[in-house]
């Protein structure tokens, strides 16, 4: 029994590390100020990245900070909540944690929207007895295609042809003058 | 410590565009500092490498500590990123001297042909010299400090990671000018005399004074950004602006002033400047001594003798004999859902996955751990195997219509997601390897029949190892041959390829044969820049000249194009328009898919090859056969098939890695164990990363860069002129480029998320 326990238990540490491992990481540690407000015990500062923001994965990542001594808040659970305005479709919600943040103050999460437009974006901030909901409206622009966003790769073929072209000049004008 | 400041101290982020890049060239350095400092211990000194070192990981914490974390949120932050950035890293490096261990860490063949005629080219010696001038070197860091701090540009690179990247390389580009006359990094020679540094350093410390006190008196808020984010620690907005300043003013004074002291101390009790001194290249080059002996695998230390022991190969082979036997068996008695069997997920997930990156980073690793070697061996056990495989058989057409079959099947019939189908296709493969080996002699299965193999030939072209002769003289003077005849403890070569005439990877299962039948410990793993065996037409023993071989050709072009094919068929737009078609003429999908594959196949190669011959021939007047040119420049389209191989089977292996352990979950519950739990299911369905199609564009555009580079040297072996070199090579070259952009197309679409709960 305890051998099935223990092997049950490295299954779910090593799903837990995958799981992990394929999150995609959100940076959380820059972007715009999209959200600042005081409620309850809590600030709450929203950040969001990119910028300007566009449909597809969205970097949105979390401060909270105590209303009095206005220090961060690390033990907090932080729930945010996409909810389109101009159009049908479900609600997007993502638990923000710090482990997906390369600041560690903040909680963030990668959020995949999938339209542009005008979104409901609210936070839900717990932390013990306490809660608190920060609301405001963010807009994503049109996304840029996937090759366009990506154009320092199409790029290198071309420059490194350049580079061998004018390579292959040299050599032959130097072979040419010896 | 303080749970706050434990959390910011843990902000670090490890973004591969930068650790890759300090690494490679920490690694570089590290291997040609290490010959140099063997030849010039006192120039080449400790101090160097640990100073080049320091310098790389400055860099690092710069750009991935919580500084660049903590940067948008406090103004003096970011400038003490600054400050490593243009004060500590420039220096750093330049104390490492970089320009010959660089140079000498590269293969020397590349520093010679690739780098050399640049470093040679009077033009960009004179833009060098005029660069490194100081007075451009003084303005270019001067300019750049201060028009990047004007509130709109610093503003927005506050608001685009883009731009902020961008300013990075700017300070970092300007600051290694700024010190490189300061530092003077051997073996470059200065331009200005010595006492010319002590007004150049107090010039700079002054405008830095200046630069600073506009930080650290202004009373007004200079970037507003900074007002708009939470403040931490209490620190005020401008208390933060003033702490800036300081940090700018005071330790970015005493980075000028320490050299200053240092020049001043040189100056009055130094000789004259060195003139007269080589330059970085040759010294690199006239160090790099004689011809260098070919990386071995088989000569390292633990992997080489784990190699040479003939139980390796069992074991390994033994291992996928298992996967093989409880593929089979899942995919005959489990579910007949893909993602959930074994069947749908070891071969069609991993198992093509992994072959191919074995084949990218070594060789042909799978046929050296074939599961099929065992019914091989029985075949030729119990059946009489004395007979020679048909004569008209013996070549690769079979193999090419095995493939074309392969490729229908798989479109047609839904092979990923048909478990049962899949176990059918490997038995089919056990008793084809019985009957064949068991009745003709040596391993024709492998050398004419196996599709697996033949896959695994053409592509292991473009791979960086081989198995060859260490020695050409030591297999001059043998007399018994054993490489290809055996002995008594080792059988020779089975497929026939005799190590003294063997040329590149055609044929060859990596089975290491050859290794431990050769008396003279003479055959190695040996690396080879991958490609280049794609651009000779020497003589191969057992396959002849590949310029002689169109059914090698067929064999390259089949897997070329059906790399494209067998991508795109995966793709919504193609998967629209062939329900589209199947609507249209009323008929089941099967006829849309046949009559795509028929075209993708073997309609648009055949024509395409054809008109690349014919129009090759005459823009460059070349005389030899258009049957030659197409064998040759087919093959090089190998490389660009490859890569477009890798990214399809990327897409399928970094999104669903994770699906062996619930499909293992199922199959030990379906017999009543639940040793690992319940299968967790929610692993199977997933995202791609997000660096997947950058991954993606990556080895696509590597593909393209080779395939043309094996073009230039196939069409230079015939034409000397260049312009017909280039006549010959463009119609080649346009084809690789139009694989490249289908490539892309595919890659940039969306994918059916084969093997994985998502359809």
């Amino acid at each position: 029994m305890a051998e099935r326990n223990l092997c049950t238990n490295a299954v779910e540490v090593v799903v837990a590390i995958a799981l992990l491992l394929s999150a995609p990481t959100a940076r959380g540690d820059g972007g715009a100020v999209r959200l600042r407000q005081t409620e309850g015990r809590f600030v709450v500062t929203v950040f969001t990245a990119p910028t300007p923001l566009r449909a597809g994965p969205a970097d949105i990542s979390v401060l909270v900070q105590d209303r009095d001594t206005n220090e961060p808040l690390l033990d907090a659970e932080v729930l945010i909540v996409l909810t389109p305005l101009d159009q049908d479709g479900a609600a997007l919600r993502g638990a923000a944690t710090r482990a997906l943040a390369t600041n560690k103050l903040l909680y963030a999460v990668v959020m995949d929207v999938p339209s542009a437009g005008a979104w409901d974006l609210g936070v839900t901030v717990r932390r013990g007895h306490e809660a608190a909901t920060v609301a405001g409206q963010v807009t994503f622009a049109a996304p840029v295609p996937p090759l366009l966003a990506h154009w320092p790769y199409l790029v290198f073929p071309p420059v490194a042809v350049l580079v061998f072209v004018v390579n292959q000049w040299r050599r032959s004008r130097s072979s040419r003058a010896s | 410590m303080d749970p706050i400041i434990a959390a910011a101290l843990g902000s670090w982020s490890f973004p591969l565009g930068l650790v890759v890049p300090v690494l490679f060239t920490f690694t570089v350095y590290a291997r040609g500092w290490r010959q140099l400092n063997a030849q010039m211990p006192l120039r080449f000194g400790a101090w160097r490498l640990a100073a080049f070192a320091a310098g790389l990981l400055t860099l690092f914490v710069a750009l991935a500590s919580p500084l660049d974390a903590f940067g948008g949120l406090l103004l003096q932050v970011h400038m003490l990123q600054h400050l490593l950035l243009m004060m500590v890293v420039p220096p750093l490096i330049w104390l490492g001297a970089p320009a010959a261990p660089l140079l000498r860490g590269l293969p020397p063949g590349l520093v010679k042909h690739g780098v050399g005629p640049f470093l040679a080219w009077p033009a960009l010696r004179r833009f060098g010299r005029r660069l490194t001038h100081p007075a451009v070197c003084w303005l270019a860091f001067v300019v750049t400090t201060w028009l990047w701090h004007v509130p709109a540009l610093y503003e927005l690179t506050l608001r685009a990671p883009a731009w902020h990247q961008l300013e990075h390389i700017c300070f970092l580009c300007t600051a290694l000018l700024f010190w490189w006359p300061v530092i003077q990094p051997w073996p470059s020679t200065p331009l200005w005399p010595p006492w010319a540094l002590i007004p150049y350093l107090l010039l700079a410390d002054i405008q830095n004074t200046i630069f600073s006190a506009w930080f650290a008196f202004s009373e007004r808020l200079i970037y507003p950004t900074y007002a708009a984010v939470p403040r931490l620690w209490g620190i005020s907005v401008l208390d933060d602006q003033t702490t800036a300043g300081a940090i700018m003013w005071v330790p970015g004074s005493v980075a000028f002033l320490i050299p200053l002291g240092w020049v001043v101390v040189q100056w009055l009790g130094a000789p004259s400047p060195r003139r007269g001194l080589p330059n970085a290249t040759t010294v690199a080059l006239s160090a790099s001594g004689g011809v260098h002996a070919p990386w071995d695998m088989l000569a390292l230390r633990i992997i080489g003798p784990v190699l040479r022991t003939p139980y390796l190969r069992r074991a390994l082979q033994t291992v996928m004999l298992l996967l093989a036997v409880t593929v089979v068996v899942d995919g005959l008695s489990g579910p007949q859902v893909g993602p959930m069997n074994l069947a749908g997920v070891l071969p069609w997930t991993y198992w093509r996955g992994l072959s191919v990156i074995a084949l990218l980073v070594a060789g042909n690793v799978f046929c050296m751990a074939c599961p099929f070697m065992l019914p091989r061996d029985l075949g030729r056990r119990w059946l009489p195997g004395r007979w020679r495989f048909p004569k008209p058989l013996r070549s690769k057409w079979l193999a090419v219509g095995l493939l074309l079959l392969y490729l229908w099947a798989y479109e047609v019939f839904g092979l990923w997601d048909s478990p049962r189908a899949t176990a059918w296709i490997i038995v089919g493969y056990f008793v084809a390897a019985f009957v064949v080996d068991g009745i003709f002699r040596g391993a024709s299965f492998c050398k004419y029949v196996c599709p697996i193999g033949q896959f695994q030939f053409i592509q292991s072209l473009v791979s960086p190892l081989q198995v060859r002769v260490r020695d050409a003289d030591v297999c001059r003077r043998c007399t018994s041959y054993d490489c290809i005849r055996g002995n008594a403890q080792q059988r020779g070569c089975e497929l026939q390829l005799f190590q003294p005439k063997k040329v590149g990877n055609l044929d060859c299962t990596f089975c290491l044969d050859c290794v431990q039948a050769c008396p003279h410990a003479n055959v190695g793993v040996l690396a080879v820049a991958p490609g280049s065996d794609l651009i000779a037409d020497p003589y191969r023993s057992s396959v002849r000249r590949l310029s002689r071989r169109p059914d090698v050709a067929a064999l390259a072009l089949v897997l070329v194009f059906g790399a494209f094919a067998n991508a795109g068929g995966m793709v919504e737009p193609v998967m629209r328009g062939q329900r589209w078609l199947a609507a249209r003429v009323d008929a089941s999908i099967t006829l849309p898919v046949t009559a795509c594959l028929l075209v993708s196949l073997v309609f648009v190669p055949l024509l395409a090859v054809a008109l690349c011959g014919w129009s090759g021939r005459r823009l460059s007047g070349v005389r030899e056969p258009a049957g030659e040119l197409i064998c040759r420049f087919a093959l090089s389209l190998v490389p660009i098939g490859l890569s477009m191989w890798a990214a399809h089977f990327a897409f399928h292996l970094l999104a669903s890695w994770r699906t062996a352990l619930p499909v293992a979950q199922r199959v030990l519950a379906d017999r009543g164990l639940t040793l690992l739990g319940e299968p967790a299911w929610r692993l199977s369905a997933a995202a791609a990363p997000d660096w997947l199609l950058p991954l993606q564009l990556l080895v696509l555009g590597v593909g393209l860069l080779v395939t043309l580079y094996v073009d230039w040297r196939i069409a230079s072996s015939y034409m000397r002129r260049g312009s017909a070199a280039v006549g010959l090579l463009m119609p080649w070259a346009s084809l690789a480029v139009t694989l490249y952009v289908a490539g892309l197309w595919i890659v940039s679409q969306p994918m059916q998320m084969r093997g994985m709960m998502m359809h």
